[in-house]
């Protein structure tokens, strides 16, 4: 009973440790983004001098930013939608139907994304493909996007099996 | 399946339709339908429709698109830079030897394509590289001069070859956007851009270009190039009518390339841009120097093999 | 049009109604075209999306919401509405005209319309109600006037116009903003007119020179936040940096401002600020990135140039095909919000611009005026939904003004920008000359 608990409260220790991370990642990639296109200005306007490679930095830098913060809005249920169901019909049985519907088509969409980007990752690899300026593997940045992706798999999952048992509720009582 | 059933292939390129490029495609597609019997068609899709050149330079790769007129990044391969290696070529006779099908450095590019999934067909031969500037341009003719308070774009290919060129030649180098180009010269956050040739500063710089500097710093390429797996969709002989039909138009392209170049220039002139030319004593020590001091600075971004070979070709 | 196609719309505009996120609807249809279509390799999707949103000219977008958020949690709208309160507060349907310039000036800092429904309505709505404006009222008064973030530079929605067709961001910046001003002032007089029959309280007017004192002093405290969009549009236009770094630099002015000018930010604040803003960011970016995908399979599948021919064998007179163009984005603003509307119809119809020769400047202010109006039009009216939630009030109660608002301001707005281009192409051919 005790081994239960005690590693049901490290799963749940695990779970606040990721979201954290997340939170780091979004916080310190936004900061160094910011940080390295200043940097190019400051340099270029004041000191005349241009580097090359920090808009191709900041940029990959960006996008892998993008894709964690997408599976952090999964959790926090931010992403935008144009749900009729859910402004128009009252809260019930066919709204909650229709969500655990909608986590369904979700889930399996992003499984998609997650097998095309797995391609790439390998296609990248196996012709070793470079940024032009810092020479970066690319694939990395594909490992990056795909970290974010399977995480946004993972938490629309959830959330279809949290709608799926407030519907049985709902249904029973 | 029918005996007529016929392959269709896309084939994107990155110039607006009605640009000698566009034209020059066309003519190619329609060559093909003609000469294959309408067992290969070739659909053309003008100005980056299915992406922009990098991207497309993918899609050819994995197979998404078929074919593509365009310029190569060096992206797969640093040593593809050798298609806009600084002076390596400065006139068109040794252009057309070079690079034409069966070239030597023609066939150094086509055996760089070849493990990025790719057959060469032909080269397309854009004209001779420059630099277009927003201001006047002093001295330009001198390789000793300094031309600090001007800002060059260079491309982000090209950064590894042609900053350090613009730097021995005395100017600023600097990186921007393809998107924010035009307007970054129009409001001087940069003062102009090098990588075109004189159709370009006609189409794409028009109205901000002051100067044009006919530096001759390389002869423009773009590739006509076909995914492998397309390739072998078809026939072995439509394969070899496809690559006579593209060699012969690009032997066509180079007998006119000075002629086209000339003809935008003139263009430049009459809206008043100020054109600036070398003669070859001018251009031999602008190249000279640049060949000295920046070729043994940036040979490893060819390899010891090709840079020797192309040291030895041009030292004949 | 082929029937694939039209079915591929229908699949996607159910999806988005039940509620699967705008952005997986995109995937979604994108899959429903290649598994229809004959398609050998499938990554050129992700390629697609890889290659456009990791461009340097889109990461203005997460840098103008991150100045955004900062500012907005340094408190900066509330030293806004402390001016604007001190100018018009003391006139009869004043606080009114206070919301919508405020709201104006808020959007030259922040690029998004939910920024200035959350940061100006959450202060703004509350204190309208209790000087006696009807709830309902307030809301749609905040929610249609935030519309003017996207109008007013910098602005997501520009970003993404000049970004999805290759046309320079700073000449499409200025476009809207002539409109925008329209708008401003056509809000002010249905505002006066709305207002006419409730219950207002009106605040002494007070002596001409404590007036000018208050002013004075109110404006010396929002300084530093008035002159961020100064210093963003003096960058750009004065040739120091592209719209992106401009960006760059107001983060970084607007950190020692909320620090230490404000004083309304603690490092726990700044931490949350950033992280949060990067969320909206990123679920933006997803939006742009799948629809970056459909895009391309759509251009594979040759729709721009269906819907090119299909228009013209309707007709050929100019005016009429605006007229098209103009009722195809409405009922694009109807179904979509503007980012997902302006990735969508903006490479679909730039064809037929060029074809009746409408300058891609202007097609911006004619598509920026028609997708901002879809923000506050239902069915999909995220704006208009998000200021319920701010206002604490039912859809139905804010119905009424807003139509006012849509058919009486917004409408004619959207066909004077249509069809008189100097509205648009003045001011940008004034400043970068075009
Ligand atoms: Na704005
Ligand atoms: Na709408």
């Amino acid at each position: 009973m005790t081994t239960i608990k005690t590693s049901i409260s490290f799963f749940i220790a695990l779970w606040h440790l990721k979201l954290r991370l997340q939170q780091w990642v979004m916080f310190s990639t936004s900061i160094a983004f910011t940080l390295l296109v200043f940097i190019q200005v400051i340099s270029r306007y004041i000191f005349d001098y241009s580097f090359f490679g920090i808009e191709e930095a900041a940029s990959y830098l960006a996008i892998i930013l993008y894709f964690i913060g997408a599976a952090y809005g999964t959790h926090a249920k931010g992403h935008i939608s144009a749900s009729i169901v859910d402004s128009l019909c009252h809260p019930g049985r066919f709204v909650n139907a229709s969500h655990v519907i909608t986590c369904l088509i979700s889930t399996f969409l992003c499984i998609y994304l997650c097998t095309e980007t797995w391609e790439l990752v390998q296609f990248n690899l196996k012709m070793d493909v470079r940024s032009v300026e810092l020479r970066i593997p690319i694939a990395w940045i594909y490992i990056g996007m795909l970290t974010g992706m399977i995480l946004m798999a993972f938490y629309f999952f959830i959330e279809m099996i949290e709608a799926f048992c407030h519907l049985l509720k709902r249904h029973i009582s | 399946a029918s005996t007529l059933a016929s392959t269709n292939f896309r084939l994107s390129h990155s110039a607006p339709p009605g640009s000698d490029r566009d034209i020059w495609a066309k003519e190619f597609a329609k060559q093909v339908k003609i000469q294959t019997e309408d067992r290969v068609t070739f659909r053309v899709y003008p100005a980056n429709q299915l992406g922009d050149w990098e991207e497309t330079y993918d899609q050819l790769s994995q197979g998404s698109i078929d074919a593509a007129v365009q310029s190569l990044s060096t992206k797969y391969d640093k040593r593809i830079g050798i298609s806009w290696f600084p002076y390596s070529v400065s006139d068109y006779k040794s252009a057309e030897q070079a690079w034409n099908v069966g070239g030597f450095l023609f066939d150094v590019m086509n055996g760089l394509l070849q493990k990025q999934n790719l057959t060469l067909l032909a080269p397309y031969a854009n004209g001779m590289g420059g630099m277009a500037v927003s201001s006047n341009v002093e001295q330009a003719d001198n390789p000793n001069a300094d031309h600090k308070n001007l800002k060059i774009r260079v491309w982000p290919s090209g950064a590894a070859t042609h900053r350090p060129v613009l730097e021995r030649l005395g100017y600023n180098t600097t990186t921007m956007p393809w998107a924010e180009l035009y307007t970054g010269v129009q409001t001087g956050v940069i003062d102009g851009m090098i990588g075109g040739t004189p159709e370009n500063a006609v189409r794409d710089w028009n109205g901000i270009v002051k100067t044009w500097v006919q530096l001759n710093d390389h002869f423009e390429v773009n590739w006509l190039v076909m995914n492998q797996y397309s390739m072998s969709r078809i026939s072995e002989n439509d394969r070899q009518t496809i690559q006579n039909i593209a060699k012969e138009l690009a032997t066509e392209r180079f007998q006119q390339v000075a002629k086209s170049d000339e003809s935008y220039r003139q263009e430049l002139k009459d809206s008043g841009v100020t054109v600036i030319t070398f003669n070859e004593q001018e251009l031999a020590s602008i190249s000279d120097a640049v060949r000295k001091d920046v070729w043994p600075h940036i040979k490893d971004e060819l390899g010891d093999d090709l840079y020797q070979l192309m040291v030895n070709h041009y030292n004949e | 049009m082929s029937s694939i196609v039209l079915w591929d719309v229908a699949l996607l505009i159910t999806l988005m109604m039940i509620g699967v996120p705008v952005a997986l609807t995109f995937v979604a249809a994108a899959l429903f075209l290649i598994v229809m279509g004959d398609y050998g390799n499938t990554s050129f999707m992700i390629t697609a999306g890889f290659a456009k949103t990791s461009s340097m000219v889109l990461l203005a977008i997460p840098l103008y919401i991150l100045a955004g958020s900062i500012m907005t949690n340094g408190g900066i709208a509330k030293r806004l509405l402390d001016v604007a309160d001190s100018l018009f507060g003391h006139y009869r349907g004043g606080l009114g005209v206070v919301t919508v310039v405020t709201t104006a000036v808020f959007g030259a800092i922040s690029g998004m319309a939910s920024s200035a429904v959350a940061a100006i309505g959450s202060i703004m709505i509350p204190r309208m109600v209790e000087k006696g404006y009807d709830r309902g009222y307030a809301t749609s008064l905040v929610a249609c006037s935030a519309v003017l973030a996207l109008l007013i530079p910098p602005s997501a929605t520009m970003i993404l116009y000049g970004w999805v067709t290759s046309t320079s961001i700073t000449a499409v910046f200025l476009a809207p903003v002539l409109p925008a001003l329209l708008l401003i002032s056509l809000f002010c007089f249905w505002n006066f007119v709305l207002t006419r029959k409730m219950p207002l309280v009106i605040e002494k007017k007070v002596s001409f020179k404590e007036a000018k004192e208050n002013i004075f002093l109110k404006t010396r405290k929002a300084g530093f936040g008035l002159a961020m969009p100064v210093i963003i549009l003096g960058f750009i236009y004065g040739g120091v940096t592209t719209p992106t770094e401009a960006a760059a630099v107001a983060v970084m002015y607007a950190v020692p401002v909320a620090f230490w000018v404000y004083k309304d930010m603690t490092w726990g604040s700044f931490y949350e600020a950033v992280w949060k803003a990067a969320q909206v960011t990123a679920v933006l970016m997803l939006v742009i990135f799948c629809a970056t995908m459909l895009a391309r399979v759509l251009t594979f599948e040759d729709v721009p140039q269906q819907i090119l021919t299909t228009l013209l064998s309707i007709t050929e007179n100019k005016i009429l095909l605006l007229l098209l163009v103009n009722l195809f984005l409405l009922m694009v603003g109807m179904f979509m919000e503007d980012v997902s509307g302006i990735l969508l119809a903006a490479p679909l119809l730039m064809p037929v611009m060029n074809e009746i020769g409408v300058h891609p400047v202007h097609f911006a202010a004619i598509i920026g005026t028609n997708l901002g109006m879809g923000l506050i039009t239902p069915p999909t009216a995220p704006i208009l939904y998000f200021g319920t939630l701010v206002g604490g009030v039912k859809l139905p109660q804010v119905i009424k003004p807003t139509l006012v608002f849509v058919f009486l301001a917004y409408l004619p707005v959207v066909l004077l920008t249509t069809f008189i281009p100097e509205l648009a192409l003045w001011l940008p051919r004034l400043v970068t000359g075009l």
